[in-house]
């Protein structure tokens, strides 16, 4: 019998100011060399535990633990952070907050230079990492130059470079197109075979098939069910989404996807469009993004916009909202030529993250601020189901309630056409299916959607036509 | 790509400035101070950056000299004498804190800190707070954004127009973000061992360059202007 790599006895662990633990006796092991998902809800508590095997909780983010959770022979709350630096190797699930250097050479020499590593030994490591990972062409690149999908690559390859025994994966692939989670999966299976353990928190799940041995379910802070690959897999679509989890198999999504391509018309004029892109090439003074573009929007629909990382999905979204003026086309509303300032006006784009997007001090104030119609205020607060949040602060509800809130200024302020950028990134299937219905209730209005996304599951499921950015 | 400085060379700049600061320097010294710490910018070809500097100090100089005085309205004369003098004798220090971000990098810093034996709460904190203002930078941008879709304009024209709206509307999100930066970036540099005890190394060879001689000789200018009377 192998002693565990890591194990939990009865843990429960609740922050401070709060009631009740958010986690509660919480039993498990984990074996050396084994890789364990855990999946649930959003909230239900999958990243508390996960830091308390990497020794954040309650070291750093504080909060009373009661049980023992062990990793490697180290007790959490006895152990120090730095104690866990040489066992576990941790990746988050925002590639922007995770690099601290200059250059992709740097930021994998940094561990090796905290622990003391000697300056050839290090270079030497480095070049090896950068092998294994495939990233060696990348190593003078600056940092933030590099996509997300990138840097995400370059933030596992730092977490692996001490050769740690555990890894824990903190919802690493939220952000991430296909081919960045080809590559992190290529990754994370190599790691597997090296025999290092692997903790994923995740909710998509459908990329992790290869490489998982077993499958964790957190519900209300309770693990309430272990199932082995095979069993896991075996589970119906059905069953999955009772238990508020995504797909396992995407092959019909994918088939779906392809079905619903853009088809360009042999002429984009169309009394039933609303807007049309004619041959637009859009971009930065110094770079062209992307070249001859042409499409047409209309209401009661739902555009997906679809590419890989770079493509300029975001770029397209600041032209079709003007926040940037295209380089060479343009852009009609109703067939009259419309200025960046004029599109200004039309559009809004709701931001992955919507604290970007909220100022006031309650909600009733934030739809409000600027409204062209402030006498739809209660009808639209009543039909997206904020009613009951009038005067509660906005930052003060959940993800699902703010992107809602959002939605209703746009549509206050007479916005006529919507973009939403990675919508559902990091969401369970509950707040998935959420989100789709609200795209249901919006396609009955005149509104013209757009929906930014790497989600198969959301393309699929909910958008009329794809726009795939970056394909010949 | 920027020549980068030896963090020492700045460290001197910084010890400069605060000199000059103290000494409650003449306005001729001043005005040099500004205008050869704004050396490495034109070397490095930021003219933008360093044409703007040297307009908002000398349109600041002018008010203080030629404005202020007749200004007899105290209501008004307080936040006018701060705009154009308090404000003003800061852009020596504002100019090397940015030197410092832009010629020398989070690593270089780091590897002097080691160098040093400074404390590691030190060390973390520097760390977490270079990282930081990229990132708040970028923060800033996209808030911009989503007030210009609530109709209020980006940009200095907008800040000019409603400058208390558009402080309040962005101060809010910022804030909330910033603290969610902040702690994102400490878990990343702890989970990284930039806190562990015991010998660090370093991949960065501090080495004083020519670049840094050169510097150091222009840094060492108003100091002995001020040696000298001026």
């Amino acid at each position: 019998m192998t002693t565990a790599m890591i194990t939990s006895k009865n843990v429960s662990f609740r922050y401070p100011h709060e009631q009740e633990p958010f986690l509660q006796n919480i039993n498990l092991e984990i074996q050396p060399g084994e890789c364990v998902l855990i999946c649930g809800h959003s909230g239900s508590g999958k990243t508390t535990f996960s830091r308390l095997l990497n020794g954040l909780s309650p070291n750093y983010i504080p909060g009373e633990l009661q049980g023992e959770v062990t990793t490697n022979g180290l007790l959490a709350g006895q152990a120090a952070i730095e104690d866990y630096v040489p066992v576990v190797g941790s990746v988050f699930q925002n590639p922007k907050t995770q690099y601290f250097t200059a250059t992709v050479k740097d930021e994998l020499a940094f561990p090796l230079e905290n622990s003391g590593i000697a300056p050839v030994e290090i270079v030497q490591k480095v070049q090896q990492t950068a092998a294994e990972f495939h990233i060696a062409h990348l190593l003078d690149r600056q940092m933030f130059s590099l996509s997300g999908g990138e840097q995400q690559q370059i933030a596992l390859a730092a977490a692996t470079i001490l050769h740690p025994k555990v890894l824990v994966l903190d919802e690493v692939s939220s952000n991430l197109d296909d081919q960045a989670i080809t590559r992190l999966t290529t990754n994370i299976r190599s790691q597997k075979a090296a025999g290092v353990t692997i903790i994923l928190t995740e909710h998509r799940l459908a990329w992790t098939n290869s490489f998982v041995d077993r499958y964790v379910l957190f519900q209300n802070g309770a693990l309430t069910q272990t199932w082995t690959k095979q069993e896991f897999l075996s589970l119906s679509q059905a069953k999955l989404h009772d238990l508020g989890l995504r797909a396992v198999d995407l092959t019909a999504h994918r088939q779906a996807l392809a079905a619903k391509a853009y088809q360009p018309k042999s002429s984009l004029v169309d009394q039933t469009n609303t807007l049309e892109a004619q041959q637009l090439t859009i971009g930065y003074q110094s770079k062209q993004v992307l070249t001859d573009l042409s499409f047409a929007l209309k209401p009661h629909q739902v555009t997906g916009v679809v590419g890989p990382n770079g493509v300029g999905k975001s770029t397209l979204a600041k032209t079709l909202t003007g926040l940037l003026k295209p380089i060479a086309g343009q852009i009609n509303w109703h067939g009259h030529p419309f200025s960046a300032k004029e599109l200004l006006k039309k559009s809004f784009l709701v931001m992955q993250n919507t604290n970007y997007q909220l100022f006031c001090e309650s909600v009733e104030e934030e739809v409000l601020l600027n409204a062209k119609y402030p006498e739809k205020k209660d009808e639209l607060l009543t039909q997206l189901n904020l009613a009951k949040f009038a005067q509660r602060h906005p930052l003060s509800l959940s993800a699902g309630q703010q992107q809602r809130v959002v939605i209703a200024a746009a549509l206050m302020s007479g916005k006529e056409l919507l973009i939403f950028d990675e919508p559902t990134s990091g969401l369970d299937y509950a707040n998935l299916q959420r989100f789709g219905d609200l795209l249901q209730l919006l396609k009955q209005t005149e509104t013209l959607i757009v929906v930014i996304t790497h989600d198969l599951e959301l393309s699929a499921g909910w958008c009329d036509q794809i726009i795939h950015l970056g394909k010949p | 790509m920027f020549s980068h400085l030896d963090p020492r060379t700045i460290l001197y700049y910084i010890v400069v400035s605060q000199i000059i600061l103290l000494l409650d320097a003449s306005v001729l010294l001043e005005a040099s101070t500004v205008l050869l710490f704004t050396l490495p910018f034109w070397f490095n070809h930021q003219w933008r950056l360093a044409g703007g500097i040297v307009v908002l100090y000398f349109l600041q100089l002018t008010a203080s000299l030629f404005w202020l005085p007749h200004v007899n309205n105290a209501v008004l004369l307080y936040p006018l004498s701060m705009l154009t003098t308090g404000f003003r004798e800061l852009v020596p220090g504002i100019l090397v804190g940015l030197i410092a971000f832009k010629f020398t990098t989070l690593a270089a810093w780091i590897s002097l800190f080691k160098k040093w034996h400074l404390p590691k709460f030190f060390t973390v904190s520097f760390a977490v707070f270079f990282r930081f203002f990229p990132t708040i930078r970028a923060d800033y941008r996209q808030i911009r954004d989503a007030l210009a879709f609530r109709g209020i304009e980006r940009g200095f024209l907008g800040f000019v127009k409603h400058p208390g709206q558009t402080f309040e509307l962005i101060l809010i999100p910022l804030l909330m973000n910033a603290s969610q930066v902040a702690s994102d970036l400490t878990i990343s540099v702890l989970t990284k061992g930039l806190g562990l005890t015991g010998r660090q190394t370093s991949m960065v060879v501090l080495r004083l360059t020519k670049v840094d001689a050169f510097d150091l000789a222009v840094g060492s200018v108003p100091i002995l202007l001020a040696l000298g009377g001026f």
